[in-house]
């Protein structure tokens, strides 16, 4: 085991390899006990899901018909952004994960569905499924650790560019749909070299996002005003609305997955020859879950769970909070720590982070005063 | 661009034509040429000048640099801008006119529209790239003299190129391909057709990137446009382990020719289990309902559920009737129904339909015992109303039906056509005695059990698609075993988290590495499998 060795003070210094594989163990009995046990329940659970989420998405547009109106602006907006959030959380994500591929339904199945996004699921399902879950928290192997434009870890080397990272990490929040198809299709990358450029599989991708990106504008900003007559602006302002609050919302959750403090970052080579043991290990010690309301947990899609989501991406979500004490209990058992507090308190440790993090690791007043010729010249 | 203004049914159209009217408004041709003009003059400029200046550095002199520079920018990018937007238009409003035209003509609006777009698209993007790039090449090359202005006029050239000649393309493609389309559409379509084309793709676009019937479903999934599906009306026993089903199906069902099969898929335990079930009530029944007759057999997965669990009121999924079990036309005159256990039930779906028109038919069936008999009193019934000569045998107390005692029963067996159901065992010794006596031709048999799964250790996987067989053994991903066999395999992770590596399993067996659970399909299912945790348990097919 190489992980986190290098650390002061490595948080798993006190594990044997014995310790390290029998977790492994526990954890597959703890996921199989879910699968044993995976039935209609759960299958009940996500229909309802959907057909809440549709209902409320035709309501709340039906209502913003008439938008013109205050009262309907504000409860269609609200129940759009709503809706718009189960859709892209509880839904589409966990949907993507093959968390209900068991149900062999195809129009609930991973391979086929497609979801509320600027990025298109088939993409989207390489660059999280693919590298972020195999590679959590693995500096430069992981691109979610910042995402490729931010430092989020002191191991990442500073550039002038991370001074600006409160600023992108707000306009990311803001426009984090088009973020997202933007990472996907690795465009700071792809647009490097014009090879690069021009290399034709780019190009199909480029031109499946532009369309994804035209039909998802279309229907929120051309048809649904055109459809609401004399309230067109307004529901375009609504539409607007309930994008950005969407996109704030999951931004800021899946900020608390992996940016607050205590979460551990992980060396490219420590994870050569991984066991199923030690990449369980990486997943506990990589991620961080939020408490909260039982409500609150839905809303996040169950990503408040991120713990248990990353021990196992492929368990239907309505379990995670029910397997969350059993986790909980091996985390304690093994001495390990289990990262987890209330949404303000995470989003506010996971922004402190990146703050910190846009200046040098060795940045002080001091140091700056030290190392610039003109204080030298002065002193 | 087809403008809608003052025509019937307005607001449909207008709005149907919206995505393509926001695509002609905002970047038309015209747009096009300037915005592809803009982006490529600038690109080109700067890419030029800056890669130009690092050159000139080195070999030639800044003045060189400088003219060579801005002469191949502006060269390559006029010329790039002007000779993609023109021949990319051009070549996409002919590709797509034709194809548009021609596709449309047969087919729906939607198909001409993506066809023609990805005709458009492709031809535009290409002639655009290749003519561009060429003569930006070209004219840049003449102009400049040394090393910088090669370099400068390649990197603009290529700038240039590839700018115009995407936004040319992209929006020539767009704007020809819709407008092709719907010109083509209009001309072949009667005005109602075209109103509810327009509705259907307004609504499509209200609802992208689900399906209208993805909302449907939320009102009602039976209504058309909805997949089939059907509601279980009744659910009636028969005998003590079997039970007969009342559907009804939903809008797009199209109705069963006697004999014929239906495939339901039903949840059991949340998972979608497809089984094929006869019809059993008569083709003509008026309310539109059919029914199927399940028999429970033990540790069966869905005769169980149906027989014992299904509630009326659940949602099933269907498929269309299918079959080739059923009479000719015109019907034999003399007619033999050799049947057994559950295999009863296409005949009685045949008896009921025809037994009034049909001249001499003889039935035999054979079930365990009085009260496991299947139908008893309809087939009684029939007997007493002398529409069939019947012979029920109870196999308890009787024994198998043999070749010798049905010889003995229908002695002019020979003169009639024969159609039989039932186990296995039954079906394989009449075909033999059929075959023996020089008319096999003349029995037409119905299996219900599907082509036998052997859950051994391993076994040969061959891929549908690319025609590839692998000998796999049973510890091995069928994903190590397909690509050590030079086949490409999409995979992810590898460890069966990511799902990358899912295909569908055709027909066969595979057991899970994990734990060592069972997934079989068989032909149709398609059920989908993670090839990367799945090791073959018998032949299987993938389709890949
Ligand atoms: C064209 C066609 C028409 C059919 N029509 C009818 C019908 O009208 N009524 C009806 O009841 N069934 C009919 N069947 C059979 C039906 O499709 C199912 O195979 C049957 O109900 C068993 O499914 P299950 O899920 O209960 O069993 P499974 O869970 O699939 O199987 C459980 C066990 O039983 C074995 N098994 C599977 N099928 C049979 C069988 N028929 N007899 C004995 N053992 C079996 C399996 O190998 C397995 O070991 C038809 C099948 C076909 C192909
Ligand atoms: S490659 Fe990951 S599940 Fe198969």
């Amino acid at each position: 085991m190489t992980v986190l060795q290098k650390k002061a003070d490595n948080p798993i210094a006190h594990l044997t390899p014995e310790d390290i594989e029998q977790i492994g163990i526990e954890l597959d009995a703890i996921r199989q006990d879910v699968i044993d046990t995976r039935g209609a329940r759960d299958a009940e659970y996500i229909r309802k899901v959907i057909k809440t989420q549709r209902t409320l998405e035709m309501g709340s547009r039906a209502i913003l018909l008439v938008s013109l109106f205050p009262p309907a602006w504000v409860v269609g907006t609200v129940g759009l952004s709503i809706a718009k959030i189960i859709e892209n959380m509880e839904i589409g994500h966990n949907v993507m994960h093959g968390q209900w591929d068991w149900m062999r339904d195809p129009k609930i199945h991973s391979t086929t569905w497609e979801w509320d996004n600027a990025s298109p699921s088939e993409q989207w399902k390489h660059s999280h499924n693919e590298l972020h879950h195999t590679y959590t928290n693995v500096i430069g192997k992981d691109n979610d650790l910042g995402y490729g434009i931010m430092r989020v870890d002191e191991d990442q080397r500073w550039v002038p560019m991370h001074l600006g990272q409160p600023l992108w990490n707000f306009l990311n929040a803001c426009f984090f749909e088009y973020g997202i198809a933007a990472y996907d299709l690795e465009l700071g990358k792809n647009l490097a070299t014009p090879e690069r450029r021009r290399d034709p599989e780019f190009r199909a991708r480029a031109k499946q996002v532009l369309r994804k990106i035209r039909r998802q504008a279309t229907k929120d900003y051309v048809i649904h005003p055109i459809l609401s007559g004399p309230s067109f602006l307004h529901t375009i302002a609504a539409n607007f609305t309930a994008n950005l609050v969407r996109n704030l919302w999951t931004h800021s959750v899946i900020m608390c997955g992996h940016f607050p403090e205590g979460v551990e970052t992980f060396e490219r080579r420590s994870i050569v020859g991984e066991t199923r043991g030690e990449w369980y290990l990486r997943q506990m010690l990589g991620s961080a879950n939020i408490s909260g309301s039982t409500a609150m947990h839905f809303m996040t899609g169950n990503l408040s769970f991120q713990i248990e989501h990353h021990l196992f991406p492929d368990l239907p979500s309505n379990r995670y909070q029910e397997i969350a004490p059993k986790v909980k209990a091996l985390f304690d058992k093994y001495d390990l720590t289990y990262t987890t507090g209330a949404l303000p308190v995470q989003v506010g440790s996971a922004w402190r982070k990146i703050i910190r993090l846009s200046l040098p690791n060795d940045f002080s007043v001091a140091a700056l005063v030290r190392r610039t010729p003109t204080s030298r010249a002065a002193a | 661009m087809t403008t809608t203004v003052g025509r019937p049914g307005t607001l449909a159209a207008t709005l149907a034509d919206t995505e393509a009217f926001t695509d002609s408004a905002v970047n038309g041709a015209d747009t096009a040429a300037d915005t592809a003009a803009d982006t490529a003059a600038d690109t080109a400029a700067d890419t030029a000048a800056d890669t130009a200046a690092d050159t000139a550095a080195d070999t030639a002199a800044d003045t060189a640099a400088d003219t060579a520079a801005d002469t191949a920018a502006d060269t390559a990018a006029d010329t790039a801008a002007d000779t993609a937007a023109d021949t990319a238009a051009d070549t996409a409003a002919d590709t797509a006119a034709d194809t548009a035209a021609d596709t449309a003509a047969d087919t729906a609006a939607d198909t001409a529209a993506d066809t023609a777009a990805d005709t458009a698209a492709d031809t535009a993007a290409d002639t655009a790239a290749d003519t561009a790039a060429d003569t930006a090449a070209d004219t840049a090359a003449d102009t400049a003299a040394d090393t910088a202005a090669d370099t400068a006029a390649d990197t603009a050239a290529d700038t240039a190129a590839d700018t115009a000649a995407d936004t040319a393309a992209d929006t020539a493609a767009d704007t020809a391909a819709d407008t092709a389309a719907d010109t083509a559409a209009d001309a072949t379509r009667r005005p109602t057709l075209r109103l509810r084309d327009r509705l259907v793709r307004l609504a499509e676009l209200a609802v992208t990137p689900l399906l209208p019937s993805d909302f449907l479903d939320v009102v009602d999934p039976l209504l058309s446009g909805a997949d089939l599906r059907g509601r279980i009306e009744a659910i009636e026993p028969e005998t003590a382990d079997a039970a007969t089903i009342t559907i009804r199906p939903g809008r797009g069902w199209r109705g069963h020719v006697p004999g014929q099969y239906v495939r339901i898929g039903v949840d059991v335990d949340g998972v979608r289990q497809w089984r094929a079930y006869s019809v059993t009530s008569p083709a003509d029944r008026s309310d539109g309902r059919f029914t199927i007759t399940v028999k429970a057999i033990p540790d069966g997965v869905v005769s169980n559920h149906l027989v014992r669990e299904a509630r009326a009121g659940t949602v099933i999924q269907l498929d269309q009737a299918t079959g080739e079990f059923v009479l000719p036309t015109p019907a034999p005159r003399r007619l033999l129904f050799v049947t057994a256990g559950s295999g009863i039930t296409p005949v009685m779906g045949i008896l009921r339909s025809y037994a009034a028109e049909l001249a001499d038919v003889v039935v035999v069936h054979s079930a365990p015992s009085r009260a496991d008999v299947i139908f008893g009193a309809d087939l009684a019934e029939l007997a007493a109303d002398d529409r069939i000569t019947l012979t029920t045998i109870h196999t308890d107390a009787e024994g198998l039906l043999d070749t010798e005692r049905l010889e003995r029963l229908v002695p002019d067996l020979a003169e009639r056509e024969t159609w039989a159901c039932g186990p296995t065992g039954l079906l394989d010794l009449l075909e033999e005695h059929w075959a023996a006596r020089g008319f096999a031709d003349r029995i037409h048999t119905e299996r219900f059990r599907p082509t036998i799964v052997v859950t051994g250790e391993g076994g040969r996987v061959s891929f549908t698609r690319s025609g590839t067989t692998v000998e796999a053994d049973g510890a091995t991903p069928i994903l190590d075993a397909a690509e050590a066999a030079g086949v490409l395999m999409p995979s992810g992770c590898r460890m069966g988290i990511c799902f990358g590596c899912v295909l569908p399993l055709r027909e066969g067996a595979v057991r899970d590495l994990r734990n060592g659970e069972l997934t079989t399909a068989v032909p149709g299912d398609g059920v989908r499998i993670q090839t990367c945790i799945s090791a073959a348990a018998g032949a299987c097919h993938i389709d890949h």
